[in-house]
Parts: structure tokens; C-alpha cells; sequence
């Protein structure tokens, strides 16, 4: 268990258009960090960075007090789970999750033992003389996770490991993966695309946006203080409304004046913003009483989601634009009915850019 | 990832650069450079004899396509449409010309075909001629058993490229089309035909090639009119006489010609079609099954066109183990005699003890530089790797004997080459540069299936765990790729030991003789020379045979599997 810290790393492709530049995170011992981005935003670029397959043009990576900058990958004493798990269709599912301890020179005794402790944990005991090509896709996932986790790595890094699964064993395995990191302590870098898996499992998340931090924190930090545009866009649904600001406490948009108790400091009156407001942050409101911020609109069209209802309301006021609306325990509505809406301030975020 | 910018890798890399250069570029360049000369082309095109050779060739190469598109389509189809118990040996059966030379096959032809042949016997037997009287075959009408011959040699390739297009076929494309209401011979013609075009027109270009430069067969069934054997007849003045090489320019321009209309026609779906392995829930999925004596029918097409293509091997067979043939169905008793007069000839076992150096040799060489090749093209990809994979298929694409003319202008290029290359001094060392050169493709594209079937990620697995560059390669890498080294590894072996066109042309020392030199010297010596020659033959062909088998059992799968790049 030990933290990794990535120093101002900068990395180009070949031909020289850069991929990562002047990124800096710190990941704490035992952290289930994640690195959360859309494809081409240099996520597993780090990590490969961190795993030891790249070297960085420049900045520097260390595990604890150890400098692994220019290390190989197999002196930097990892776990790595790959995207298509890259288990070896030569050998058997045993001959698979011993391979770290062949190389390490365990004792045969303690090979045998760990190996049927790995595979339960990771819940397939027994399946040591399976075959990898006999074992489903959730299952090889298991083997790959146990033979990354064997060796009792430093680190563990995570490639998109459940890209390949479908939605419902992606909810379990994510859980599992948490479990099994957190019961060996591991500290877990983790590269994915998929924000709810990220808002799901991640102690904090790093989202990279087209090669560099756009924000680290914790999930409930993304969602709910997004500190840009990018992040607000990329974490969770959110409706964007280009405004300008008026006052400390209230913003000029495309609906009209709008209060909001979440302007940045470094926004002075006058500056061109983008208001942030979130679908179930938008209150159905009914009869004429004056709420603050009310917005009246129409439905455009909707869908029935069970928990929820997501209608599009087009706003007369705001010249053709429309809101995401998600409304708990919906009503029964159609396309055309009028709908009244209002957020509080608080949930008016205000974004520089 | 790894040798990446190192100097191991560097100089490999300039080292295996060279060896291109110098055997698989220059030699061309220098055939064409020798044969474009004014006054050689112009008597090419001036001298009836030669014009009639172009003509032939052309004319051969025109109706042996023909008859081995006849022969294939209909049955890759009907394989392509039913499944029947035994398919796959019925299939592999079809597939066996590939390991019979044709070369070898011509002088079984000669049993079955002459005067008082097999054939012209049971003719006679039937009442249809009187005794001497049958038809002179050979004679009369060998320009068409040389096509024959070359047609039945050379389906296979055409077999397998159209077997692997049938296979590909998404069945629902001919439910649709019959949905629609056409009927079946309007959903093959189209629906069928138009999705498998590029296969059938790459595989028939090939074979139209192949034929069109295919020199064993001519020469063996006496067809001289043909260019492929006046180049080989010109070798004698070579030293005096640019003509050879004018008539391998004329070749080598009419054969990149048909390669670059294949391109031009199919340049976009060419490399998807021609990519391996049918996708699940291909043709196969929708075939219909056969069972009772439809299954027994079903494999009637198949055992007639492997026999009839095996028969002239057959027929050599039968010679080299049989006392005396001549004017009967079947040999007169059987005997060893001529395998042990064989065997006791003063330049059969100096032959095979040639062709086995050679060919080891060119294994070896072909191997190392193949699989570094390979290597270079899927895993390192240093700048200008293309150069490289685009010069490892120029032997598929260039005639054997076009490579051979380049190597005799190699070894003349300068002093020095020609103290250590001159093919009438020793042509051991051109010999098996030309067997290595000639299997490249193959050895590349079998060692290229292996490395992709061993992605990188499963070495970084390996590293990540801990497992140096050594380990990585003992455990991991060399097991997954080991079948694939083999196969190509086998391949070489095998045909190197009966390669014809570099045999023939740069083996012209006796003493340096590799088998087919031997054979093709055998069959011109009077009496008992061709029964020799049989037996002989019939030796080298079970050593084949049993090499390849041993590759099926090693490499655990269907020896046709073996041809399939």
C-alpha cells in the first residue's frame, strides 16, 4: 500500500501532438482513485504512464519515496487488470493467477495455497484447471482481477475492466472489484469512461479533459461543484444556459433573471457565464403563486422512466431552448401540457466557462 | 515496446534490409534491366517462334483458368451450402495437388496418356479402337493435356480463396433474395457471385499467372512452344544472349499487369475479403445437412475430382513399383527393382542428400529472416515498415523463373558476387537464398498470424507481473506463436525439396544436383530412365507426404490448414 504521485507529467504521440500535458495528481495509500474521461482525453495514457509501458517526455511519477519515473513495468511491483484482461489462452486459469508468483520464486506450498485464496476471493474456487476459453466473460474477469491481485502488488491499476460485461454484471462487478480492493488494502488507480461507475465506486475522481485535470474530488465534489463546463457536461445530466452576470446574486439568461447563490468570485458583473442547473433540481410547481427563479414552459415530449418522468419543456421565453426536466413519483403528462418550474438558488451553479 | 530505438534492433533491422535488397530487390531489377533491351525485345516480338510462345502461354494460362474455375466454383458452393459426414476430409482430399507437384505429375502422364497407355488400352478393350490404332494423345493434342494437367495442379488455390469467400457469406443476404422471390440460380448469380468477386477474380489471377509462368509441366510433357520453356532452352547461351531476359521481362510485365487490374478493380474490399476465418454465424450456420446416401452421393464430386487430379501421381507411383507397363490397364507384376536402381543411381542419393541440405538451410534462413520480418511488421512498426511487408509478398506475385533469371544476373552483377555466387561454379548458396526468398510470403504471413494471435497486451500482462523480457518470451510469446513458427517453418521445408524453376536453372553443376534436376535428367535418359525417374519420384512424394502429416499431427489440426495464409 503505498501513494503514487504523478508530478507535472507531460507525454506526446509520435508525431508529436501532445497527450497529456502538465498533469499533477496525488493518490492516497489504499485510495480507489478513478481517472474518469471521455475517449482521446488521456486516461489510459496515464495510466500506462504509472504502469510502466510509457515513459513520460517530462514530470515525474513516484510510488511512496520511490522514484519509478524510468523504471520497466515489471521492477515497479504492480497489479494490472486489461481491458480484454489479456489472460493467456495457453495456459489454465491456475497457471494464469500463479504466473506472478512463478516469476517471484514462491515456494510451491505457498503457491498452491494462494492461489485457491485468490480464487476466493474473487468467488471462482475450485476453477484452477478451467480452461480460459470455458469461462464467461464475468468469470475471466474474476481470473484477471485475481491474477493482478496475487502478487500483493504496490498499486493496482484498472483498464476499463468492465467494458466488456453487460450492464447488469457491470453493477456487480464494480461492487466487487471495491470490496476486494478495499478487504487487501490496495491502493487502485482505476480508468474508466463510464461516470456512474466512476460516482459509484470511486473514493475520488480525476477528470481528464482533453489531456489535462479538469477536476479532482470526490464524486458528490463532481456532481454537485463542477468547476467547469466540461466537468458539468461530462458528470451527470445537466442542462447548460448561456447568462451573463448581473449582480453577486443574480444572473441575466436566455429565461430571464435568475437568482443564484453559487456565482464564483472570480465572475465580476458583466461576465459571460454558463448556468449549470441539474434535471431533478427542477421543482414542478402549480397554481400562480411566485416561487423565485420560476420558469413556465410546455412539454415537448417525455418518457416514463418508473422512478421518474424526463420531460423536454420548451421555454417561449428562452427563444427555442429546452429543459431536461426529472420529476420523482411523475405525473401522468403529455406533450403539449403546460408545466411550471422553479429551482432554488442554491442549485443555480454559476460556471466561468 | 521492446528493442524500440535499441541498437540490436537497428542493426537487425539494416541487416535484414540488406539481404531484401540484395536478393529479392536487385534480382529483379536486374532481370528487367538485362531484358530491356532494344534489340532482344524487338526480336521477342519479331521472331514468329517466340511470338507463338507468348501466344501459348497466354492461351494455356487463358483455359487452364477456365477449367479450374469450372472445376472449383460449383463444388465450393455446394461444400459452402451442405454439411455431410466427412466434409472435411473430402475437402482435405480435394486439396492434395497441393503437396503433388505437377512437375512429378507429368511423368505419370506419359503412362496413362501415350501410344499404348492406359487409357489408349481400355479403348481398345472396349471395342472403340483397333489394337494400335488409339489416338496419339500427347502427340496430337498436348497443348490440351498440358492444360489438363496444369487445371488439376492448380485448383486448390482457387478452391481454398473461394471456400473461404462461400464461408463468409451472411446466409440472411440469400433468405433475403429469396424472400424477394428470386430463384436460387438468381440469388448465386445475383447476390452470390457479386459478394465473392474479388476471391474469385484474386484466386483466378493467380492461377492465371502461375500457369502463364509454369515451366515443370511443358517442359516435362515435351511442350515447347511456350515461353516459359524457351527461356528455360535459351539458358545455355546465356552469357552471349540478352533474349532470355527479354522474354522474362515480357512475362514479369504481362503478370504485374493482371495483379495491378486485380487492385484496380477490387482495391477496397480486396483486404476485407481476403482477411482470415469465417465470422460466427457465417455461411456454415445456414448449411443444410445431408445424411443416408445423400451423404454418400455428396461425396462422389469430391473423390472424382481428387482422383482425377491424383491419377498421373498414381500412374507414377504404380511405375516406380511395378517391373514392366507397357500396353495394359494395370502394371505387369510389381517389383522394386527400378527403387533400387534408383536408389543405386549415382545421382539420386547425392540428390536427395542436396535437396535436404538446401532445403534445411533455406528453412533456417527463411525462418529467422521471416519471422524478424513479421515481427518488425506487427509489433515494432519502425518508420518505413511498410517497405518491408509489401517486399515479403513480391514472391507470391513474381514467377519463379523470373526470380531465377534474376539471380543468374546477380551472381554476374560484379566480380565479387560472382566469386561467391556463380550458379556454374557452386549454386549452393544461391540455391538456398532462392528456396528462402521463394517461401518468404509464407513463412511472414504464418509467423504475422501468430504474432497477432499473441497481442502485445498479453506481454504487458507478463511485465506487470513482474516477468523480464526473457521470461516473457519463453512463457508466453514463443508457446502461442510456436504452431504457427512451425507451419511455416514445414512449408518451406517441403517445398524447397521439390521446387522446380531455381532447381532447374541455377542447379547446373551435377554434382550440385538437388531431386527435381535428378528427375528431370532421369526421364531423358533411355530405357529404363523414366521408370527410374517414377521411382524416384514416388520416393520424394511419400517423404512429402509423411513431413506434411507429421506437421498436421505436431501442429494438431487439418493439413490444409497449412496452405490457408
Amino acid at each position: 500500500m503505498l501513494p503514487i504521485a504523478v508530478h507535472s507529467v507531460t507525454k506526446a504521440y509520435r508525431d508529436g501532438e501532445p497527450v497529456l500535458s502538465d498533469v499533477t495528481l496525488d493518490v492516497g495509500a489504499g485510495e480507489m482513485f478513478f481517472l474518469l474521461g471521455a475517449s482521446g482525453c488521456g486516461k489510459t495514457t496515464m495510466l500506462r504512464l504509472i504502469a510502466g509501458f510509457l515513459t513520460p517526455d517530462a514530470g515525474s511519477i513516484s510510488f511512496g519515496d520511490r522514484d519509478v519515473t524510468h523504471e520497466p513495468a515489471e521492477t515497479r511491483d504492480i497489479g494490472m487488470v486489461f481491458q480484454n484482461y489479456a489472460l493467456w489462452p495457453h495456459l489454465t486459469v491456475g497457471e494464469n493467477v500463479v504466473f506472478g508468483l512463478d516469476v517471484r520464486k514462491v515456494a510451491s506450498v505457498d503457491k498452491r495455497r494462494r492461489v485457491e485464496e485468490a480464487l476466493a476471493l474473487v468467488e471462482l474456487p475450485g476453477y484452477g484447471n478451467r480452461r480460459i476459453s470455458e469461462l464467461s466473460g464475468g468469470q475471466q474477469q474474476r481470473v484477471a482481477l485475481a491474477r493482478a491481485i496475487i502478487v500483493r502488488p504496490q498499486v493496482l491499476l484498472l483498464d476499463e475492466p468492465l467494458s466488456n460485461l453487460d450492464a447488469r454484471l457491470r453493477v456487480t462487478m464494480r461492487s466487487e472489484i471495491r470490496r476486494v480492493c478495499k478487504a487487501s488494502g490496495l491502493t487502485a488507480v482505476y480508468v474508466t469512461h463510464d461516470q456512474s461507475e466512476a460516482l459509484s465506486t470511486a473514493d475520488r475522481i480525476a477528470l481528464l479533459h482533453h489531456g489535462t485535470v479538469a477536476q479532482v474530488g470526490t464524486p458528490r465534489d463532481l456532481y454537485e461543484r463542477p468547476a467547469s463546463r466540461a466537468v458539468a457536461e461530462f458528470v451527470g445530466e445537466a442542462n447548460l444556459i448561456p447568462a451573463s452576470v448581473v449582480d453577486r446574486t443574480s444572473v441575466n439568461s436566455a429565461f430571464g433573471t435568475l437568482a443564484s447563490a453559487r456565482i464564483p468570485e472570480r465572475c465580476p458583473p458583466g461576465s459571460t457565464v454558463t448556468v449549470c442547473i441539474r434535471p431533478e433540481r427542477l421543482r414542478v410547481v402549480t397554481g400562480s403563486n411566485a416561487s423565485a427563479n420560476r420558469i413556465d414552459g410546455a412539454i415537448v415530449s417525455g418518457s416514463y422512466l418508473g422512478g421518474s418522468g424526463q420531460w423536454r419543456v420548451s421555454v417561449p421565453a428562452g427563444k427555442g431552448l429546452e429543459l431536461m426536466v426529472s420529476e420523482t413519483c411523475p405525473q401522468s403528462r403529455n406533450p403539449g401540457d403546460a408545466l411550471s418550474l422553479a429551482v432554488p438558488p442554491d442549485d443555480v451553479i454559476v460556471l466561468a466557462t | 515496446m521492446p528493442m524500440r530505438g535499441s541498437m540490436l534492433g537497428g542493426v537487425s533491422l539494416a541487416l535484414v534490409a540488406a539481404f531484401l535488397g540484395v536478393f529479392l530487390v536487385a534480382p529483379l531489377v536486374i532481370a528487367v534491366w538485362a531484358g530491356l533491351d532494344a534489340r532482344a525485345l524487338t526480336e521477342v516480338f519479331a521472331n514468329p517462334v517466340y511470338r507463338s510462345g507468348i501466344v501459348n502461354a497466354l492461351t494455356i494460362a487463358s483455359v487452364t483458368t477456365v477449367i479450374a474455375l469450372a472445376l472449383t466454383v460449383p463444388l465450393a458452393w455446394f461444400g459452402a451450402r451442405h454439411r455431410f459426414r466427412g466434409k472435411g476430409l473430402a475437402e482435405a482430399l480435394l486439396l492434395a495437388p497441393l503437396i503433388l507437384p505437377p512437375f512429378v505429375g507429368a511423368l505419370g502422364v506419359y503412362q496413362i496418356l501415350g501410344q499404348y497407355g492406359v487409357l489408349n488400352t481400355l479403348l481398345e478393350s472396349l471395342g472403340l479402337y483397333a489394337v494400335g490404332r488409339g489416338p496419339d494423345w500427347l502427340g496430337d493434342h498436348r497443348f490440351a493435356v498440358v492444360c489438363a494437367v496444369e487445371a488439376l495442379g492448380l485448383y486448390p488455390v482457387l478452391y481454398l480463396l473461394l471456400n473461404a469467400a462461400f464461408a463468409k457469406i451472411d446466409p440472411s443476404l440469400l433468405e433475403a433474395s429469396r424472400g424477394l422471390g428470386a430463384s436460387r440460380f438468381t440469388t448465386f448469380r445475383r447476390v452470390v457471385l457479386p459478394l465473392v468477386r474479388p476471391g474469385l477474380f484474386g484466386g483466378a489471377v493467380i492461377v492465371f499467372v502461375w500457369s502463364f509462368t509454369e515451366l515443370g509441366t511443358p517442359l516435362m510433357l515435351g511442350y515447347d512452344r511456350v515461353t516459359p520453356v524457351q527461356v528455360f532452352a535459351a539458358m545455355a547461351d546465356i552469357g552471349s544472349n540478352r533474349l532470355p531476359y527479354a522474354l522474362v521481362v515480357v512475362m514479369l510485365a504481362i503478370a504485374m499487369a493482371l495483379y495491378a487490374l486485380s487492385r484496380l478493380l477490387f482495391a477496397r474490399r480486396y483486404d476485407a475479403l481476403a482477411a482470415k476465418g469465417a465470422g460466427a454465424g457465417g455461411m456454415d450456420s445456414a448449411a443444410k445437412r445431408l445424411s443416408g446416401w445423400r451423404a454418400a452421393a455428396a461425396w462422389l464430386p469430391y473423390l472424382a475430382l481428387c482422383l482425377l487430379a491424383m491419377l498421373p501421381h498414381l500412374a507414377v507411383l504404380l511405375t516406380g513399383m511395378s517391373r514392366d507397363w507397357y500396353h495394359t490397364v494395370l502394371p505387369h507384376g510389381f517389383s522394386l527393382i527400378h527403387v533400387n536402381e534408383a536408389l543405386s543411381n549415382e545421382n539420386v542419393v547425392p540428390g536427395i542428400v542436396n535437396s535436404v541440405t538446401y532445403a534445411t538451410a533455406a528453412t533456417v534462413l527463411g525462418m529467422i529472416v521471416g519471422t524478424f520480418i513479421a515481427w518488425t511488421c506487427v509489433r515494432w512498426r519502425p518508420a518505413g515498415w511498410q517497405a518491408f511487408d509489401i517486399a515479403a509478398m513480391v514472391p507470391l506475385a513474381v514467377p519463379g523463373i523470373i526470380f531465377a533469371f534474376g539471380y543468374i544476373g546477380l551472381a554476374y552483377a560484379s566480380p565479387l558476387l560472382r566469386s561467391w555466387l556463380d550458379p556454374f561454379r557452386n549454386p549452393t548458396a544461391l540455391l538456398i537464398i532462392a528456396y528462402a526468398i521463394r517461401r518468404l510470403p509464407h513463412v511472414v504471413r504464418a509467423a504475422s498470424a501468430g504474432l497477432s494471435q499473441a497481442p502485445e497486451v498479453f506481454e504487458e500482462a507478463a511485465a506487470s507481473l513482474g516477468a523480464n523480457r526473457w521470461t516473457r518470451l519463453r512463457r508466453i510469446t514463443l508457446p502461442l506463436i510456436a504452431g504457427s513458427l512451425a507451419a511455416g517453418a514445414l512449408m518451406t521445408f517441403s517445398f524447397s525439396m521439390l521446387e522446380v524453376s531455381d532447381s532447374l536453372i541455377l542447379a547446373q553443376k551435377r554434382e550440385f544436383w538437388p531431386i527435381t534436376r535428378v528427375i528431370y535428367d532421369l526421364v531423358n535418359v533411355l530405357g529404363s530412365g523414366p521408370a527410374i525417374a517414377c521411382a524416384f519420384a514416388a520416393w520424394a512424394m511419400l517423404f512429402l507426404t509423411a513431413t506434411l502429416a507429421a506437421a498436421a499431427v505436431f501442429l494438431g489440426r487439418n493439413p490444409s490448414s497449412l496452405f490457408r495464409d
